[in-house]
């Protein structure tokens, strides 16, 4: 459970006012021990301020000491900016501004702003009895919450992709830029749209970036750039998401599934030439579980048949293949913002990726309806477009990425080191490329019963993906299940891990406990 | 061993400095009967048993803002005037809290 924190307990602290300094920082301390978030008003900052100011000048009068009233002062302020230093900040809303028909504007303000989270999951921390006997279910004294923690100890929930605490590092740039995008009010195709793109663009090293609408959008698009249409071939993998081979299937064009290799569960580029025809149009590889694919290889066998290839980087934005940027290893890259990825946004979001001014071009008009300029429709498109707030949202992100593939990869190499000491077979990573870890996958025999397992420990699991392309209802008449013997090998044992920027050591080792059990 | 001290609003402060292995110890402190208001009844703040690694955490917290109470403070003179608004709010601050004590 998390604590917004009221000025009463924060000046018993600040200003250690007995008796009630020691409960208040005890149940603090234990809301943190027990994976709980302190927050603090932003509405309540003068009140704290110069609330804390005159209880130090009491205690100064007390005590006979002679400070300045500048020197009080600048006491004040350092001990609330040190108090303040691991808390969370509430914004104060709107909603929260006219309270002055309230007996306390002050506490309407804080049990108002206690509504915006989900019921139980927080509370406010006071030892104001009046306001304690008004809002039973919403305020705790700091002896109340320590009982009550002590007899029903929570325990975090462990999540499989944890974005909380991703939200919480955030939080000041993540709402400056939500703000900033209601105020200006051009929700479609603002400022932020292009900003993001020339980040992205950079980021990767690509010349053109193009947001869209998401990840599958990003797919689609990039096939109607190429011109694919009825009776093509695109050659891919049917080891992946169905977005994959789901928007060659809604151009008339057919996928064309080649195994995948044993050990990176990506394309195998060795098989991709044998599939080659005369109608194959491009070669679509998929960056599995955030890693490249074999991108020279398949490069080098497109270059000979003078065919594009689209990476499908859905899971590997941030990854390097010799040096080189996922997103930015052939013809196309495209990404997605889903917000579990490892660049993700709110919603829905992807982009786009080339060098080639004229894919460029017709990728931008496809995306707002194949047109050229307004109403003037060149070509057919769609309603692609990512909106201002998502673009705004993965440029707050942006900034804390390059720390969030850092700690993907290290963790990713503890992954791998802990489960070869235990020799638990799982997807490997070659060396020249990197992954980020969008899932973390081993391989496993009775894979539910291991889930189970899992479940009873409450670690969460996901399987991606349990049954190949090939082998689903509606993509079953494209290509024979036999054919592509190691994805349904795979499909079968595969099992990913909870993995993110955020995971903790500890709840890394639990996983790995769990695993060993077995 | 004893020690002798004073009361002084909340605190205990020792006549003669004694240095203290750690920052919170229970101790038995005699309070002189006409001291105590008797109609009040006696209310001690309840203590518990908190995990080690609680009381670790709270502690780290303590000594953090510990440090800041027990810095040197720059002399007043090197640090900036308080504005014509920062003391207008000192002044509010204590209207208000005049205006609680009313009722």
């Amino acid at each position: 459970m998390d604590l917004l924190i009221d000025v009463n307990i924060a000046l018993d602290i600040c200003a250690k006012r007995q008796p009630f300094y020691t409960s208040a920082r005890d149940a603090l301390a234990l809301c943190q021990q027990q994976g709980g978030k302190l927050w603090l008003y932003t509405g309540s900052v003068q009140t704290l301020e110069y609330n804390l100011y005159s209880t130090l000048r009491r205690d100064q009068e007390a005590n006979e000491t002679q400070l300045s009233k500048r020197q009080l002062h600048a006491k004040c302020l350092a001990l609330l900016a040190t108090f303040a230093a691991d808390k969370q900040w509430l914004a104060a809303l709107a909603g929260e501004g006219n309270v002055f028909a309230a007996d306390d504007p002050e506490d309407e303000q804080l049990i108002r702003a206690l509504d915006r989270f989900a019921p139980g999951t927080i509370k406010l921390l006071t030892r104001d009895e009046p306001l304690l006997e008004a809002h039973p279910n919403k305020t705790l004294s700091p002896e109340a919450f320590i009982e009550q923690s002590l007899q029903n100890p929570s325990t975090p929930k462990f999540e499989f992709i944890d974005l909380k605490t991703q939200q919480n590092a955030i939080r000041p740039q993540l709402e400056q830029n939500i703000h900033r995008v209601l105020h200006h009010g051009t929700y479609i195709m603002g400022k932020e749209v292009d900003l993001l793109e020339a980040k992205l663009a950079a980021y990767t090293g690509a010349k053109h970036c193009i947001t869209v609408a998401s990840g599958t959008e990003a797919l689609l698009i990039s096939l109607m750039a190429l011109g694919i249409g009825a009776g093509d071939e695109v050659i891919t993998t049917p080891f992946t998401f169905v977005a994959t081979a789901e928007v060659i299937v809604l151009l008339g064009a057919k996928p064309v599934f080649v195994d995948i290799e044993p050990d990176t569960c990506n394309i195998d580029a060795r098989l991709i030439e044998a599939k080659i025809t005369e109608r194959t149009k491009a070669i679509m590889p998929v960056s599995l579980y955030g890693q490249p694919a074999d991108m020279d290889e398949i490069n080098a066998i497109a270059a000979k048949y003078n065919l594009p290839v689209i990476e499908d980087a859905a899971q590997s934005f941030g990854a390097t293949y010799k040096g080189k940027k996922s997103c930015h290893l052939s013809t196309i890259g495209c990404t997605s913002f889903f917000p579990s990825k490892p660049l993700g946004c709110y919603g829905d979001g992807g982009a786009i990726f080339t060098d080639d001014d004229a894919i460029y071009h017709a990728c931008r008009e496809i995306r707002i309806h194949g047109q050229s300029r307004r109403y003037y429709h060149t070509r057919v498109g769609v309603g692609g477009r990512m909106d201002t707030l998502q673009c705004a949202i993965v440029l707050a992100k942006l900034e804390r990425f390059d720390w969030e593939v850092e700690q993907r990869i290290a963790l990713g190499q503890r992954y791998n080191q802990l489960m070869d000491e235990a020799g638990i077979q799982r997807v490997q990573q070659r060396d020249d490329r990197t992954s980020v870890f969008a899932q973390y996958t081993v391989l496993v025999e009775q894979r539910s019963e291991v889930e189970a397992r899992f479940k009873e420990a409450g670690i969460p699991t996901a399987v991606h993906y349990p049954v190949p392309l090939n082998e689903q209802p509606a993509y079953q008449h494209l290509c024979c299940a036999d054919c592509t013997p190691i994805a349904k090998d795979r499909a079968r044992r595969v099992m990913s891990l909870p993995m993110g920027a955020d995971l903790t050591q500890a709840q890394q080792f639990s996983v790995y406990q769990t695993l060993q059990k077995l | 061993m004893q020690v002798e001290a004073i009361y002084h609003q909340g605190r205990l402060e020792f006549i003669l400095p004694v240095k203290l292995r750690s920052g919170r110890i229970p101790l038995v402190v005699q309070v002189p009967d006409e001291a105590v208001i008797k109609d009040t009844p006696y209310q001690p703040q309840p203590t518990y048993q908190l995990p080690p690694e609680v009381l670790a955490l709270a502690l780290v917290m303590e000594e953090k803002l510990d440090q800041i109470r027990n810095a040197p403070l720059p002399n007043d003179a090197d640090l900036p005037s308080l504005t014509a608004k920062q003391l207008e709010r000192i002044e509010a601050f204590s209207l208000r809290d005049e205006i609680r004590s009313w009722n």
